[in-house]
């Protein structure tokens, strides 16, 4: 019995596959300008390809920092604390309403670079779920590898994030 | 803009130092990452709202601090150099009106499956030299040679 998550071990294993949708210039450009990073493989078609790309292109932490795909959640359906809730959110497991959500790394592995027009579906596992005590109180830790995965089934981007829920 | 030298892998030597990118985060940054990622999490937006929680301000996102420390890559890798891997994990909170530094020192170099790889320690450091965030990264840089 966990305090954060309910049964924290019986999350292990469990999988999802969101439709992440079409990926668009303006979602991979608005992500660039909100780093302030200007590079021109990002904004730039002619420049891309000049350098063997078919056009411009992703940044390295695009795809596995957007936190809502479509459809994103009710208002309401969100925890207190603005966070995403549910099997399709950033973190999957449900959770005490008074616990707090915060990001704990990510490890990525690139395959391919991510294109506007491309059409992404992300397939999502709990590689490991465990509450720990600690001299303040609870917290849960979460291992999450997420897979995306363009129109022609090639992997472009493997994403391992770690989330931490804490409650004190 | 005069374009970038090409960056080869035997420009390369172990232990030699990334070029630092600083960056000073704004609220107006911060929020922009939040709506750029449909992250409605309050403690990036929200300054009474991070001081419930028990910060003094609004919170640089995770993803700001790993995209500052990937920039800091691609600028000195080009576009002719590759990230094949990139970890990162924040382990202390940055705000707005930090400044921060991303640094790096390449930790080896090394061939396989044909390709030419490097492997880098990255941090972030604070205007306190405190780290915010650590990693490391696995870039594929072209030879002079082909």
């Amino acid at each position: 019995m966990g305090i954060i998550v309910e049964k924290p071990e019986e999350w292990i294993g469990y999988e999802v596959e969101l439709d992440c949708g079409e990926i668009t210039r303006e979602s991979i450009q608005k992500y660039a300008l909100a780093i302030g990073d200007y590079n021109p493989l990002y904004f730039d078609d002619d420049y891309a390809r000049k350098y063997g790309y078919e056009g411009i292109i992703g940044s390295p932490n695009f795809l596995s920092c957007i936190v809502e795909w479509q459809p994103a959640q009710h208002m309401e359906d969100l925890y207190e604390d603005g966070s995403d809730s549910g099997v399709f959110s950033k973190h999957m497991v449900p959770m005490t309403e008074g616990s707090r959500r915060l990001g704990g790394g990510q490890e990525l592995e690139f395959f391919k670079p991510v294109r506007p027009g491309d059409t992404i579906k992300c397939k999502r596992k709990i590689l490991d779920i465990h509450e720990k005590k600690s001299s303040k109180g609870w917290m849960c830790f979460i291992t999450i590898e997420s897979d995306f995965i363009d129109q022609h089934d090639e992997i472009v981007t493997i994403l391992k994030d770690t989330f931490l829920a804490i409650q004190w | 803009m005069a374009e970038k030298e090409t960056l080869y892998y035997e420009d390369i030597e172990v232990g030699m130092e990334i070029p630092a990118l600083v960056k000073e985060p704004t609220v107006l940054q911060i929020f922009s990452h939040s709506a750029a990622t449909w992250n409605r999490h309050r403690v990036h937006y929200e300054k009474d709202y991070a001081v419930k929680e028990g910060h003094k301000d609004i919170l640089v996102q995770q993803g700001l601090h790993g995209g500052f420390l990937a920039q800091m890559l691609t600028d000195w890798i080009g576009p002719t150099g590759t990230l094949k891997k990139f970890n990162y994990s924040v382990r202390n909170r940055a705000f707005p009106g930090d400044t921060l530094t991303c640094r790096g020192t390449v930790t080896g170099k090394y061939e396989k499956d044909g390709k030419a790889l490097i492997e880098c320690d990255i941090t972030e450091f604070n205007q306190d030299e405190e780290k915010c965030t650590i990693g490391s990264a696995v870039l594929v840089l072209p030879r002079k040679n082909g």
